[in-house]
C-alpha cells in the first residue's frame, strides 16, 4: 500500500517554479521526515498532498486517489497547516464542534479525552491559548477525523524545546495506537531523527532523497582516502558529496555494493550529515547531468 | 458547515435583525400619523426627517459588501484558517455555498423587510411627488434586495481575489457604487422605451413634467406651433421667441397672462419623454433581475477562484 505517490510533479508561483520534477514514493505505515531549507517546497508540497493546491504539472496521489478529491478523499486525510491555524474567537469546544460537525467521521471519545488529557480548558478562546496548546487543538482536529494518512506542517518549529518534546511524544503516542501513515515536514533535524523512520529531503523545489531512514544509512558510505580524482570511482557509487585536503579527499557515495577499493577508508554517515550532504548545493550529476537524486 | 457559518455570523446577524426591527417599529408607529399629514404644512420636521430612511437603504447594501461580503472569505485567507476550514471533510464548493446563503439569507430579510415596509410607509409622500424617477426608485420595492445580493457577493468576490480585508472593503464599496449609479444612469432610462407625450406648455410652471403624475420625465422640450424648437433644458431660448413674435420679454415688464396669451399665438407645446409611474413594478423588476444575474456571475467567479486560486 502506497500512502503518496507523485510523478513529475511542478507547481509554479508566477515565474518561480516551487516544486519541479518531483517523483516520490512513500508506503503506507511509515512516520516520514519531510526535511528541507526554508523555501525548499516542503508546504508547497504538503499543500499539493491535501488538495489545497493544485499541480502545475504532474501529479499526486493521496491514498490512492487525487487529493482534495471529494469529501471521502478528505474525511481520509488529516492536516495540520502551519503555525496551526485557530479560530481566535471560538473556544477549544467549539473547535471540538467544528470538527464534529465538519467530518463525517468523527471519533468524539478519542478528540474529547485528548483534550481533556493535555488539560486544554474548554471554554478558553483558541486565541487565548499557548502556541503549544494551540498545536495541540489542532493536532486533535487533525487525529479526531481518524485519517489513514496526517500531514503535519511544521508543527513545532513555533514551540519552545519543552513543548517541542511533548507534542512530538503524544504524536508517537497517537500514531501508535491508531496507525496512520504521517509526514511531518521540519527544518529541525533532530526531531526528524527521533520520530521518523522515513525521510524525505528537499532542496530548491527538488526531491534529493527519498527512502526508508535504515536503508539511507545503509546504502550511503563515507570514503576517506589519498587525494585523487573521484572520476576514478566505480559507476555503482554514485557522488554526493567531496571534498579535499592537500593529501586526503573524503566523498560520500550512494551504493549497493560493497566498498572493494582497499584504499578507501569505509565509514558510515549519521542521519544528521545525510541530510546536509543533500540539503547543500552539490554538482551536478557526472554522469547525466541531473542534480543527484536517490530514491530508494 | 452550516453550524460553523452561523457560529461564525451570528452576532452580525443578530445586530443586523435588532436594527431592522427597530427601524420598522419606527416606520410602523409613525405611518397613521404621516398619511394623514403628508399633505400639508403641519407634518413636523421630525416626522419629515424620516424620509430620509431612504438614505439608508442606499447605504445598507453597501455596508452589507464591505463588512459581510468582503471579510468573508479574506479574513480565513488573513488569518489561515482557511487550510483548517478546508481540509475538513467538507469540500470547498459546500463551504462557500453554506457562508454565503447564511449570509445572503439574512442580507434579503433585512434589506426585504426595511425596503418593502419603507415602501409603503412612503406612498403618501410618492403619491405627492413621484417614486420612478432617479432618487427615490433604488429606495423603494425590492431592487435594494438584489443590491444588497450583488453587494455581498461583490465583497466576497474582491476580497478572495484581493486577499486582505480592508484593501477588500475599500474596492467593494467603490465598485459598488460605481455599478450602482453606471446602471442607474446609463442602463435603467434605456431598459424600457420611453414614452413620449406632448401636452400644453408648462414652461412657466414647473419644468419638465407635470409632478402630478408621479412620472419620470427623461427629456423635455417646449416647441412652437411649426415644430421649431424654442425651449429646451439647455438652451432656454423661448425669451427670445417671445420676443421676436410678440414684442414682450421674459422679465417684470411683461404680466403672466401677456405671456400665456403670447404662447397661445406661437402655439408653443412641450414634447415630454416619460417612463410613467405605472412602469415603476416592470423596472424594479429589471432592475431586481439585473442585479441578480451579475451577482450570479459574480458568484461563478467567486467560486472558480475559492476553488482554484485562493489557497
Amino acid at each position: 500500500m502506497i500512502a503518496i505517490t507523485a510523478e513529475n510533479l511542478g507547481k509554479r508561483y508566477g515565474q518561480r517554479w516551487a516544486l519541479r520534477h518531483c517523483a516520490l514514493s512513500v508506503p503506507a505505515g511509515r512516520v516520514v521526515g519531510l526535511v528541507g531549507a526554508n523555501g525548499a517546497g516542503k508546504t508547497t508540497l504538503l499543500h499539493l498532498g491535501v488538495g489545497l493546491l493544485d499541480a502545475t504539472e504532474g501529479s499526486i496521489t493521496a491514498l490512492g486517489d487525487r487529493p482534495g478529491a471529494d469529501t471521502d478523499q478528505l474525511a481520509r486525510v488529516g492536516f495540520v497547516a502551519q503555525d496551526a491555524p485557530v479560530y481566535p474567537t471560538l473556544t477549544v469546544a467549539d473547535h471540538l464542534r467544528l470538527g464534529q460537525r465538519l467530518n463525517r467521521h468523527w471519533d468524539r471519545d478519542l478528540a474529547a479525552g485528548r483534550i481533556e488529557r493535555l488539560g486544554l480548558p474548554l471554554g478558553q478562546r483558541a486565541g487565548k491559548v499557548s502556541g503549544g496548546q494551540r498545536a495541540q487543538l489542532a493536532l486533535t482536529i487533525a487525529m479526531g477525523k481518524r485519517p489513514e494518512l496526517l500531514l503535519l506542517d511544521e508543527p513545532v518549529s513555533s514551540l519552545d524545546p519543552l513543548a517541542r518534546r511533548e507534542f512530538l511524544q503524544d504524536l508517537m503516542e497517537v500514531v501508535a495506537e491508531y496507525g496512520p501513515t504521517v509526514v511531518l515536514s521540519s527544518h529541525l533535524l533532530s526531531d526528524v531523527e527521533r520520530v521518523c523512520d522515513h525521510l524525505i529531503v528537499l532542496a530548491d523545489g527538488h526531491v534529493r532523497l527519498d527512502g526508508a531512514v535504515d536503508e539511507l544509512l545503509s546504502t550511503h558510505k563515507l570514503l576517506t582516502g589519498p587525494r585523487r580524482a573521484t572520476s576514478s570511482l566505480p559507476r555503482d557509487q554514485r557522488v554526493i558529496r567531496v571534498s579535499h585536503t592537500d593529501r586526503q579527499t573524503t566523498v560520500l557515495v550512494h551504493t549497493t555494493k560493497p566498498i572493494l577499493d582497499p584504499r578507501w577508508s569505509v565509514s558510515d554517515i549519521g542521519l544528521e550529515e545525510l541530510v546536509l550532504a543533500y540539503m547543500s548545493p552539490t554538482p551536478r550529476d557526472r554522469q547525466t547531468g541531473e542534480l543527484a537524486a536517490v530514491h530508494s | 458547515m452550516t453550524w460553523l457559518a452561523w457560529r461564525q455570523f451570528r452576532v452580525q446577524a443578530a445586530l443586523a435583525v435588532a436594527s431592522t426591527i427597530a427601524v420598522s417599529v419606527v416606520l410602523l408607529v409613525t405611518r397613521t400619523h404621516v398619511a394623514q399629514l403628508a399633505d400639508s404644512d403641519e407634518l413636523s420636521s421630525g416626522y419629515k426627517s424620516l424620509q430620509l430612511l431612504g438614505t439608508a437603504l442606499i447605504g445598507v447594501p453597501a455596508f452589507i459588501g464591505a463588512f459581510w461580503g468582503a471579510p468573508l472569505v479574506a479574513r480565513e485567507l488573513e488569518a489561515g484558517t482557511h487550510r483548517l476550514a478546508w481540509t475538513q471533510s467538507v469540500t470547498r464548493r459546500r463551504w462557500l455555498a453554506t457562508k454565503l446563503a447564511i449570509a445572503g439569507a439574512i442580507a434579503v430579510v433585512v434589506t426585504g423587510v426595511f425596503s418593502l415596509i419603507f415602501t409603503w410607509w412612503s406612498l403618501p409622500f410618492d403619491r405627492l411627488g413621484n417614486r420612478i424617477g432617479t432618487a427615490n426608485f433604488g429606495q423603494r420595492g425590492i431592487a435594494p434586495i438584489a443590491y444588497a445580493l450583488f453587494a455581498l457577493i461583490l465583497g466576497t468576490l474582491l476580497g478572495t481575489v484581493i486577499r486582505r480585508t480592508l484593501p477588500a472593503m475599500a474596492a467593494t464599496l467603490a465598485g459598488f457604487f460605481v455599478v450602482r449609479y453606471t446602471f442607474q444612469l446609463l442602463v435603467r432610462p434605456r431598459v424600457l422605451s420611453p414614452i413620449t407625450v406632448t401636452r400644453p406648455t408648462n414652461t412657466f410652471g414647473e419644468q419638465g413634467g407635470s409632478a402630478a403624475d408621479g412620472a419620470w420625465v427623461l427629456s423635455a422640450k417646449s416647441l412652437d406651433w411649426a415644430g421649431r424648437l424654442v425651449h429646451d433644458e439647455y438652451s432656454g431660448e423661448v425669451g427670445r421667441a417671445m420676443a421676436q413674435a410678440c414684442g414682450l420679454t421674459m422679465d417684470s415688464d411683461s404680466t403672466q397672462a401677456d405671456r400665456i396669451a403670447c404662447v397661445n399665438r406661437l402655439g408653443i407645446h412641450d414634447v415630454v419623454t416619460i417612463h410613467p409611474a405605472s412602469r415603476f413594478w416592470t423596472l424594479q423588476g429589471w432592475e431586481t433581475a439585473s442585479f441578480l444575474a451579475l451577482a450570479a456571475l459574480l458568484a461563478v467567479v467567486c467560486f472558480w477562484w475559492v476553488r482554484h486560486r485562493a489557497a
